[in-house]
Protein backbone atom coordinates (compact mmCIF):
# COMPACT_ATOMS: atom_id res chain seq x y z
CA UNK A 1 0.00 0.00 0.00
CA UNK A 2 3.05 2.27 1.14
CA UNK A 3 4.65 1.52 -2.07
CA UNK A 4 1.62 2.28 -3.89
CA UNK A 5 0.69 5.63 -3.05
CA UNK A 6 5.02 6.42 -3.24
CA UNK A 7 4.32 5.58 -6.52
CA UNK A 8 1.26 7.02 -7.37
CA UNK A 9 2.88 10.44 -5.98
CA UNK A 10 5.87 9.94 -8.01
CA UNK A 11 3.80 9.80 -11.50
CA UNK A 12 2.09 12.87 -9.78
CA UNK A 13 5.05 14.56 -9.67
CA UNK A 14 6.39 13.86 -13.22
CA UNK A 15 3.35 14.66 -14.51
CA UNK A 16 3.67 18.41 -13.10
CA UNK A 17 7.04 18.76 -13.70
CA UNK A 18 6.54 18.12 -16.97
CA UNK A 19 3.50 19.92 -17.61
CA UNK A 20 5.88 23.16 -15.92
CA UNK A 21 8.45 22.08 -18.34
CA UNK A 22 6.24 22.57 -20.95
CA UNK A 23 5.05 25.68 -20.08
CA UNK A 24 8.38 26.87 -19.74
CA UNK A 25 9.63 25.89 -23.20
CA UNK A 26 6.35 27.64 -24.17
CA UNK A 27 7.44 30.55 -22.84
CA UNK A 28 10.98 30.83 -23.90
CA UNK A 29 9.58 30.10 -27.82
CA UNK A 30 7.38 33.03 -27.40
CA UNK A 31 9.86 35.15 -25.70
CA UNK A 32 12.58 34.63 -28.69
CA UNK A 33 9.75 35.20 -31.45
CA UNK A 34 9.16 38.74 -29.32
CA UNK A 35 13.05 39.08 -29.44
CA UNK A 36 13.33 38.54 -32.79
CA UNK A 37 10.19 41.04 -34.42
CA UNK A 38 11.64 43.64 -31.69
CA UNK A 39 15.43 43.58 -33.30
CA UNK A 40 14.07 43.22 -36.76
CA UNK A 41 12.21 46.47 -36.27
CA UNK A 42 15.00 48.26 -33.99
CA UNK A 43 17.08 47.07 -37.06
CA UNK A 44 15.48 49.26 -39.41
CA UNK A 45 16.78 52.73 -40.84
CA UNK A 46 15.11 55.57 -39.08
CA UNK A 47 12.80 57.57 -41.42
CA UNK A 48 14.45 61.13 -42.84
CA UNK A 49 12.24 62.90 -40.91
CA UNK A 50 13.32 61.93 -37.71
CA UNK A 51 16.84 61.71 -39.11
CA UNK A 52 16.07 65.47 -39.71
CA UNK A 53 14.79 65.91 -36.50
CA UNK A 54 17.93 64.49 -34.49
CA UNK A 55 19.96 67.26 -36.40
CA UNK A 56 17.17 70.46 -35.70
CA UNK A 57 17.54 69.59 -31.62
CA UNK A 58 19.85 72.42 -31.22
CA UNK A 59 17.79 74.44 -33.29
CA UNK A 60 14.66 74.10 -31.83
CA UNK A 61 13.87 76.15 -28.38
CA UNK A 62 13.13 74.88 -25.88
CA UNK A 63 10.07 77.00 -24.74
CA UNK A 64 8.49 76.89 -28.42
CA UNK A 65 8.99 72.76 -28.65
CA UNK A 66 7.67 73.04 -24.76
CA UNK A 67 4.53 74.87 -26.96
CA UNK A 68 4.62 72.30 -29.43
CA UNK A 69 4.60 69.40 -26.80
CA UNK A 70 1.08 68.82 -25.10
CA UNK A 71 1.39 68.44 -21.38
CA UNK A 72 -1.89 68.43 -20.53
CA UNK A 73 -1.30 65.39 -19.13
CA UNK A 74 1.20 63.79 -16.65
CA UNK A 75 3.38 62.25 -19.29
CA UNK A 76 6.20 60.82 -17.05
CA UNK A 77 8.73 63.76 -17.57
CA UNK A 78 10.24 63.34 -14.13
CA UNK A 79 12.87 60.54 -14.13
CA UNK B 1 22.25 67.69 -18.04
CA UNK B 2 24.84 68.69 -20.76
CA UNK B 3 23.12 69.31 -23.96
CA UNK B 4 25.51 67.77 -25.96
CA UNK B 5 26.12 65.12 -23.93
CA UNK B 6 21.79 64.34 -23.61
CA UNK B 7 21.66 64.61 -27.64
CA UNK B 8 24.28 61.77 -27.67
CA UNK B 9 22.48 59.82 -25.29
CA UNK B 10 19.37 60.56 -27.07
CA UNK B 11 20.55 59.52 -30.48
CA UNK B 12 22.14 56.44 -29.18
CA UNK B 13 17.96 55.15 -27.99
CA UNK B 14 16.15 56.76 -31.22
CA UNK B 15 15.89 53.23 -33.37
CA UNK B 16 14.97 51.02 -29.74
CA UNK B 17 12.82 53.56 -29.03
CA UNK B 18 11.37 53.72 -32.15
CA UNK B 19 11.24 49.55 -32.21
CA UNK B 20 9.17 50.11 -28.99
CA UNK B 21 6.82 52.66 -30.48
CA UNK B 22 6.41 49.71 -33.18
CA UNK B 23 5.15 47.52 -30.57
CA UNK B 24 2.57 49.66 -29.47
CA UNK B 25 1.37 50.94 -32.75
CA UNK B 26 1.96 48.43 -35.10
CA UNK B 27 1.64 51.23 -37.42
CA UNK B 28 5.12 52.72 -39.16
CA UNK B 29 3.72 56.40 -39.42
CA UNK B 30 2.13 56.33 -36.10
CA UNK B 31 5.12 55.39 -34.55
CA UNK B 32 7.28 57.94 -36.24
CA UNK B 33 4.74 60.40 -34.94
CA UNK B 34 4.97 59.09 -31.56
CA UNK B 35 8.82 59.02 -31.90
CA UNK B 36 8.82 62.40 -32.42
CA UNK B 37 6.72 64.09 -29.81
CA UNK B 38 8.68 61.88 -27.18
CA UNK B 39 11.64 63.21 -28.57
CA UNK B 40 10.50 67.22 -28.35
CA UNK B 41 8.72 66.23 -25.30
CA UNK B 42 11.80 64.87 -23.84
CA UNK B 43 14.08 67.49 -25.18
CA UNK B 44 11.70 70.13 -23.70
CA UNK B 45 12.28 69.07 -20.14
CA UNK B 46 15.62 67.70 -20.24
CA UNK B 47 16.12 69.57 -17.03
CA UNK B 48 13.66 67.21 -15.46
CA UNK B 49 15.80 63.93 -16.23
CA UNK B 50 17.82 63.21 -13.28
CA UNK B 51 21.44 62.78 -14.74
CA UNK B 52 22.89 59.24 -13.80
CA UNK B 53 19.42 57.64 -13.80
CA UNK B 54 18.33 55.41 -17.18
CA UNK B 55 17.62 57.64 -19.64
CA UNK B 56 15.78 55.11 -22.04
CA UNK B 57 13.17 54.18 -18.85
CA UNK B 58 12.81 57.62 -18.83
CA UNK B 59 12.17 57.58 -23.00
CA UNK B 60 9.99 54.64 -22.37
CA UNK B 61 7.56 56.01 -20.37
CA UNK B 62 7.20 59.90 -21.71
CA UNK B 63 6.62 57.15 -25.12
CA UNK B 64 4.18 54.70 -23.50
CA UNK B 65 2.19 58.04 -21.84
CA UNK B 66 2.03 59.98 -25.11
CA UNK B 67 0.16 56.87 -26.31
CA UNK B 68 -2.27 56.15 -23.89
CA UNK B 69 -2.94 59.73 -24.19
CA UNK B 70 -3.60 60.21 -27.61
CA UNK B 71 -5.28 56.83 -27.70
CA UNK B 72 -7.51 58.51 -24.93
CA UNK B 73 -8.05 61.75 -26.75
CA UNK B 74 -8.80 59.76 -30.62
CA UNK B 75 -10.95 57.28 -28.32
CA UNK B 76 -10.13 54.50 -31.64
CA UNK B 77 -7.39 52.08 -32.07
CA UNK B 78 -4.79 53.42 -34.67
CA UNK B 79 -5.29 51.58 -37.72
CA UNK B 80 -2.38 50.38 -40.56
CA UNK B 81 -3.24 52.81 -42.85
CA UNK B 82 -0.32 52.98 -44.64
CA UNK B 83 -0.40 49.21 -45.21
CA UNK B 84 3.00 48.71 -43.83
CA UNK B 85 2.23 46.10 -41.64
CA UNK B 86 -0.21 44.81 -43.90
CA UNK B 87 2.39 44.79 -46.67
CA UNK B 88 5.21 43.21 -44.20
CA UNK B 89 2.75 40.31 -43.11
CA UNK B 90 1.96 39.52 -47.19
CA UNK B 91 5.31 38.95 -47.96
CA UNK B 92 5.95 35.34 -49.50
CA UNK B 93 7.85 33.57 -46.95
CA UNK B 94 10.90 32.09 -47.67
CA UNK B 95 10.87 29.19 -45.34
CA UNK B 96 8.99 27.65 -42.66
CA UNK B 97 10.24 29.95 -39.96
CA UNK B 98 9.89 33.03 -41.27
CA UNK B 99 5.84 31.75 -42.02
CA UNK B 100 6.08 31.00 -38.41
CA UNK B 101 7.29 34.19 -37.51
CA UNK B 102 5.02 36.57 -39.97
CA UNK B 103 1.71 34.58 -38.25
CA UNK B 104 3.39 35.42 -34.97
CA UNK B 105 3.54 38.90 -35.46
CA UNK B 106 0.04 38.68 -36.83
CA UNK B 107 -0.82 37.11 -33.31
CA UNK B 108 1.13 39.88 -31.69
CA UNK B 109 -0.68 42.55 -33.13
CA UNK B 110 -3.74 41.35 -31.90
CA UNK B 111 -3.22 41.74 -28.55
CA UNK B 112 -4.36 44.53 -26.55
CA UNK B 113 -1.13 47.19 -26.30
CA UNK B 114 -1.19 46.95 -22.68
CA UNK B 115 -0.06 43.02 -22.60
CA UNK B 116 2.15 44.02 -25.62
CA UNK B 117 4.34 46.69 -23.64
CA UNK B 118 4.75 44.30 -21.14
CA UNK B 119 5.65 41.53 -23.47
CA UNK B 120 8.22 43.60 -25.21
CA UNK B 121 9.59 45.05 -21.56
CA UNK B 122 9.85 41.76 -19.68
CA UNK B 123 10.24 39.18 -22.68
CA UNK B 124 12.85 41.44 -24.69
CA UNK B 125 13.89 43.93 -23.54
CA UNK B 126 14.59 42.01 -19.67
CA UNK B 127 13.22 44.25 -17.33
CA UNK B 128 12.19 43.07 -14.10
CA UNK B 129 8.46 43.14 -13.20
CA UNK B 130 9.25 46.15 -10.69
CA UNK B 131 10.78 48.39 -13.40
CA UNK B 132 8.28 47.19 -16.00
CA UNK B 133 5.85 48.48 -13.25
CA UNK B 134 7.34 51.89 -12.91
CA UNK B 135 7.33 52.77 -16.60
CA UNK B 136 4.04 51.53 -17.03
CA UNK B 137 2.76 53.19 -14.11
CA UNK B 138 0.81 50.49 -12.54
CA UNK B 139 1.33 47.83 -9.64
CA UNK B 140 3.63 44.34 -9.88
CA UNK B 141 0.46 42.65 -9.78
CA UNK B 142 -0.89 44.07 -12.66
CA UNK B 143 2.38 43.63 -14.64
CA UNK B 144 2.58 39.94 -13.82
CA UNK B 145 -1.53 39.81 -15.06
CA UNK B 146 -0.55 41.66 -18.23
CA UNK B 147 2.52 39.46 -19.09
CA UNK B 148 0.80 36.08 -17.81
CA UNK B 149 -2.83 37.33 -20.27
CA UNK B 150 -0.46 37.81 -23.14
CA UNK B 151 1.37 35.07 -23.11
CA UNK B 152 -1.81 32.82 -22.80
CA UNK B 153 -3.23 34.69 -25.46
CA UNK B 154 -0.01 33.85 -28.06
CA UNK B 155 0.13 30.30 -26.72
CA UNK B 156 -3.58 29.90 -27.86
CA UNK B 157 -3.56 32.13 -31.13
CA UNK B 158 -0.31 30.42 -32.32
CA UNK B 159 -1.36 26.56 -31.51
CA UNK B 160 2.03 26.44 -29.28
CA UNK B 161 2.57 22.64 -28.30
CA UNK B 162 5.78 21.14 -26.64
CA UNK B 163 5.94 19.37 -29.74
CA UNK B 164 6.18 22.46 -31.75
CA UNK B 165 9.82 24.42 -31.93
CA UNK B 166 8.76 28.16 -32.95
CA UNK B 167 12.48 29.06 -31.75
CA UNK B 168 13.95 30.92 -34.48
CA UNK B 169 16.23 33.31 -32.12
CA UNK B 170 19.79 33.38 -34.06
CA UNK B 171 23.00 35.00 -33.23
CA UNK B 172 22.22 38.34 -34.67
CA UNK B 173 19.23 38.74 -32.88
CA UNK B 174 20.81 37.82 -30.16
CA UNK B 175 23.48 40.29 -30.61
CA UNK B 176 20.82 43.05 -31.23
CA UNK B 177 18.73 42.30 -28.36
CA UNK B 178 21.62 42.76 -25.95
CA UNK B 179 23.41 45.50 -27.34
CA UNK B 180 19.77 47.61 -27.63
CA UNK B 181 19.75 46.85 -23.46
Amino acid sequence: MGVRIISYVTMGQRCSLSNKTNRNDVTVQIDNNLKRIFAEDAEQELPPRLLDLMQQLDQIDAAASRNTADSSDDEGLSS
Amino acid sequence: MNKEKAKAELVSHMKVLRAFALSLTRNSAAADDLVQDTVLKAWSNLDKFQEGTNMRAWLFTILRNTFYSDRRKAVREVSDSDGAMTERLSEKPSHDGRLQLADFRAALAELPPEQREVLTLIGVLQYSYEEAAEVCGVKVGTIKSRLNRGREALTVKMGLRDDEALEMTDAVTHAVVSNSG
